[in-house]
């Protein structure tokens, strides 16, 4: 059965990630969500560093015309807190991701192209810190190093690097065998052109569909930090808003408003960078398209297909 | 490929990134701006405890090695009478100093919520697994199918969701059915042992159940594709054109060879359910270790830090072994 | 008595960037103890049409027209239980490739218990008995059936899957280029074999392969596909003597000739026709020596020259004029 033969063009991209409803769908979230992190500031009905003068009754207010998410402990609009935490944790994402992407690509493409024990080595190292649980590392890494949103950055960018590593190796070893790569080192370009001008773009589809998805990585790990305590505290994120909802508590008095939109806000980005990054994944890294278990009843479609074939009969000659 | 040299290069691998990790550790509480002899001792202890500690840990000596006592002495083992060694030796012996604010030895600490932790891992992974691989299983069999599309989805969102907001949320929804936190009911008596355990299970039950959504959504697309991969193979054209039905085909022969990914996978998994487990544990006030952790951030409490992080990365490197080990059991190619 | 009479079988793959229609519009047939060479180049259809005689076709494959009687009923109509029923036990395979055609983490004895206890062919107890016969049947030693199949060498790995087949006494086998990727000791070895069990169990048979050799040897009849269509059916002796259609023709030529081993090897040029763009007249027209206008008009029909010999050619019609 014909298969389709890659790499794709970027005409053809575009039309099978808009086939691909979950690409499309990851890709609005996403979109979205980058929307409001750029421009959501300028709308935003309050700003959610300036302390307001409060009484007593605003504390804590549910959704109302002046609040559309309430307040929260201190009286502050949860709706533009909530728009504010998008730039944090998108910046933090991408900001992340680049040293992902430069560490990881690199050593990735180091390993891949060099083998031997160059290869091994760096394997082993990526494979050591991939086996240590990475957020009990990062608390204590923040713990002491301190708070601050260039720390966690970095820790989080220290440390997926592997992930993207993993994959660009994997691309770069199986390109290295084909011809054209071959034919360039026969002519005798030197190693370093062969990884930037001829590997590098045959890489960059795969490592695309994997960084979005350290994105999500990125944004989840900060989130998380955030809540436990160690997020940079001079900072709105949507993490730290929903610790300050669990100290100050925001479940016992039943204040839902500041639980669940920034929570909600984290899984709108985070899971629109995995649809968008599955899609992605699916269309560069496609898995089989075939399989010998399918549904017998698609199989025989005489009926359903009413296909015109004149069945030929037999000529005497 | 023989299976005593798999072994061998999988338990080397494994010790050698246990030192990296000790090292590590010891690096990170020494060399840092500032006193660092604060991480280990602390101006909230009592005066014999400091005193203590600094015997133990010989923090009057140098960090990595001592050259000038080995220079005085002439012997090369005096150059081992440093903070390193020191340090090396008292682990090997279990002692993690002393907490800053409890004022208790460290290992004691941990051991006390060892088991909760555990308990909650083992319920939460289990129940993770098995639905995350049926649901794998039934989505890469019904492949383009309604239900594919939509374990796919539950997947990928549970996968998404933050572990803390989701445990939030489901201890909002539990009010009044189920226990709010902690691991017993404190005070209760119970007329029977079962009663105490069906008591247990009320408390980890919530906790568990997050931790198995948070789960499932991994091991369901793993399995997914390992799934698919298999299905595509000859050997299930074979199993197929000699008969057998479509559920059998995965059973007997699809299910082995798709699983074996799920060995290795539980075992590199078990990182980010840890990290899932902190959060959990902290919402649901869990008596376990990951809570500890959590209380030490809050107080500063680097020995009590440094101890849970020894524990939970020493824990994930064995359960990697012990995973490379159970693949070279099952896998059939891997033999002496 | 004809056991398998397809008629007209037309098999697509529906996939994302088009409808490739791998075989169009098969007819033959299989008498008991005949043995049918099924021959043509790589992705004439060949392997597609035996798949979907066993309706085995790969995901998005569709049989989208014809029949295939077997002793009567078309087993295109049963529903997926009954066809169950008939695999392995009327109509076996053995598959291309057999590298990767048994599981590797089931030993091999276990493989073949397990055809042989699901159609219940042979009492419980008796299956390991039954195993151990069978191994021995294509010399294998039956101590190891408890082995798995990368302790087996290639040849020994494609025997097995030929006891597999043979497990549950099949009246037809399939069997898919099955001295493909085997070298030309084993080869032999494996032919005599299937001569062999073809005279002691009566058994019928249809040999997929492009190894025009092979089917000299062991086939009576030979049924050449082009382009996912019939080209040429006759008795071996016919096909290889008095070869009627162009393609046919060429094929033969292309091999070398045991008898003139100093003439010249000819290749066809060109390739063969892309299944998702068609053209609309015959298949092989673009590449054919004896094309004519008529030829890239209208897909030629089947003709009948001399006693069960079918050519798809209009030019067949002028040697007798």
């Amino acid at each position: 059965m014909p298969d389709q033969t890659f790499p794709l063009r970027k005409s053809q991209l575009w039309r099978t990630l808009f086939r691909s409803k979950m690409g499309i769908l990851g890709f609005t979230m996403l979109a979205g969500m980058i929307l409001v992190a750029l421009f959501g500031p300028l709308f935003a009905p309050y700003d959610p560093y300036e302390i307001p003068k409060v009484t007593l009754g605003d504390i804590y207010q549910g959704p109302n015309i002046r609040h559309w998410l309430g307040t929260d402990d201190t009286g502050k609009d949860v709706f533009s807190a909530v728009i504010y935490g998008a730039r944090v944790s998108l910046l933090v994402g991408f900001a992340a991701s680049i040293i992902i992407v430069l560490l990881g690509a690199t050593i990735g493409m180091i390993a891949g192209y060099s083998g031997g024990s160059v290869d091994v080595v760096l394997m082993r190292i990526t494979d050591a810190i991939l086996v240590i649980p990475s957020l009990p590392l990062m608390l204590v890494i923040i713990a002491v190093a301190g708070r601050g949103l260039t720390n966690i950055i970095l820790v989080i960018g220290l440390l997926y690097w592997t992930y993207m590593a993993r994959v660009v190796r994997s691309q770069v070893i199986s390109i290295k065998e084909r011809p054209f790569i071959l034919r360039a080192h026969a002519i005798g370009v030197s190693p370093f052109r062969i990884a930037t001008y001829h590997i590098l773009p045959q890489i960059l589809p795969v490592l695309f569909a994997e960084v979005v998805l350290d994105v999500s990585y990125a944004i989840l790990s900060e989130a998380s930090l955030s809540f436990l305590g160690l997020g940079d505290p001079t900072i709105i994120s949507w993490g730290s808003m929903i610790n300050r909802a669990f100290l100050r508590g925001a479940v016992t008095k039943g204040a839902w408003w500041y639980i669940v939109p920034p929570g909600l806000a984290l899984a709108w980005v985070t899971l629109g960078l995995t649809f968008l990054g599955n899609a992605l994944q699916e269309i560069f890294n496609p898995r089989l398209r075939t399989h010998h278990l399918f549904d017998e009843h698609k199989m025989v479609a005489r009926a359903r297909l009413a296909v015109n074939v004149d069945v030929s009969t037999e000529k005497v000659v | 490929m023989n299976r005593i040299d798999f072994l061998i290069r999988k338990l080397s691998f494994s010790l050698l990134t246990l030192l990296a990790v000790v090292i590590f550790n010891f690096f990170l509480f020494r060399i840092l701006p500032g006193d660092p002899v604060q991480m280990i001792v602390s101006p909230r202890m009592r005066p014999e405890t400091r005193e203590r500690i600094r015997q133990i840990f010989g923090l009057d000596k140098p960090i990595w090695l001592n050259t000038a006592s080995a220079r005085a002495s002439g012997e090369v083992q005096a150059a081992f009478d440093s903070q390193l060694f020191i340090y090396l030796k008292n682990l090997s012996h279990g002692e993690l100093g002393e907490s800053f604010n409890q004022h208790k030895p460290v290992v004691e600490l941990i051991r006390a919520r060892l088991i909760p932790t555990v308990i909650l891992i083992v319920a939460g992974q289990l129940t993770g697994i098995v639905f995350g691989s049926l649901l794998g299983l039934l989505g890469a069999w019904k492949r383009k199918s309604a239900i594919d599309t939509l374990t796919l989805a539950a997947g990928l969102t549970a996968w998404s969701l933050p572990a803390f907001w989701l445990g939030i949320l489901l201890l909002i929804l539990a009010r009044g059915k189920l226990p709010m936190g902690g691991f017993e009911t404190s005070g209760a008596i119970f007329r029977s042992e079962w009663e105490r355990i069906i008591d247990v299970a009320r408390h980890v039950a919530l906790p568990a159940f997050t931790l198995a959504v948070l789960l499932f959504g991994a091991y369901m697309i793993i399995v997914r594709n390992s799934t698919m991969e298999v299905l595509a193979e000859d050997y299930i054209l074979t199993a197929k054109a000699k008969g057998l039905s479509a559920f059998r085909v995965l059973i007997s022969h699809a299910l082995k060879n798709a699983a074996l990914p799920l060995v290795t996978i539980i075992a590199l998994d078990l990182g980010y359910a840890l990290g899932g487990t902190i959060q959990i544990e902290t919402i649901f006030s869990y008596p376990g270790v990951g809570s500890l952790m959590y209380e030490a951030i809050g107080q500063r409490d680097y020995p009590v830090l440094q101890g849970v992080f020894m524990l939970l990365a020493v824990g994930v490197i064995g359960a990697n072994f012990l995973a490379d080990l159970t693949y070279a059991l099952l896998d059939p190619r891997v033999k002496t | 008595m004809v056991l398998l009479d397809v008629k007209g079988l037309t098999v697509e793959f529906h996939t994302p960037s088009g409808i490739f229609r791998a075989v169009e519009d098969l007819s033959f047939n299989l008498e008991a103890g005949d043995s049918l060479g099924l021959v043509g180049e790589s992705g004439c259809g060949k392997t597609t049409a035996m798949l979907a005689v066993m309706r085995l076709l790969p995901e998005p494959g569709r049989i989208v027209a014809g029949q295939v009687m077997f002793e009567g009923i078309d087993l295109l109509s049963l529903n997926p239980a009954e066809m169950r029923r008939y695999r392995w036990q009327k109509i076996s395979m053995v598959f291309q490739g057999a590298m990767n055609a048994l599981n590797p983490v089931r030993t091999v004895g276990a493989q073949i218990a397990e055809s042989i206890a699901l159609h219940k062919t042979v009492p419980g107890e008796q299956i390991r008995d039954e195993v151990s016969r069978l191994l021995d049947l294509v010399g294998i030693s039956p101590s190891r059936a408890g082995q798995y199949p990368h302790q087996y060498s290639g040849g020994m790995r494609q025997r097995a899957m030929i006891a597999m087949a043979l497990a549950c006494r099949p009246q037809i086998v399939i069997a898919d280029e099955p001295t493909t990727a085997l070298d030309v000791m084993i080869q032999a070895q494996i032919l005599d074999l299937l001569q062999d069990l073809q005279r002691q169990l009566g058994l019928s048979f249809i040999m997929v392969t492009h190894d025009l050799g092979v089917v000299a040897e062991v086939c009576n009849h030979v049924l050449v596909m082009y382009g996912g269509r019939l080209a040429e059916l006759g008795d071996s002796d016919t096909i290889y003597n008095m070869p009627q259609h162009p393609y046919t023709q060429r094929l033969l030529r292309a091999f070398p000739d045991i008898d003139n081993p100093k003439a010249e090897l000819s290749s066809i040029q060109g390739s063969p026709p892309a299944l998702n763009a068609l053209p609309p007249g015959c298949r092989f027209q673009p590449r054919c020596h004896m094309a004519i206008d008529e030829c890239s008009k209208a897909i030629p029909g089947n003709y009948l020259v001399g006693e069960s010999h079918i050519v798809s050619c209009i030019r067949v019609m002028e040697k007798t004029v």
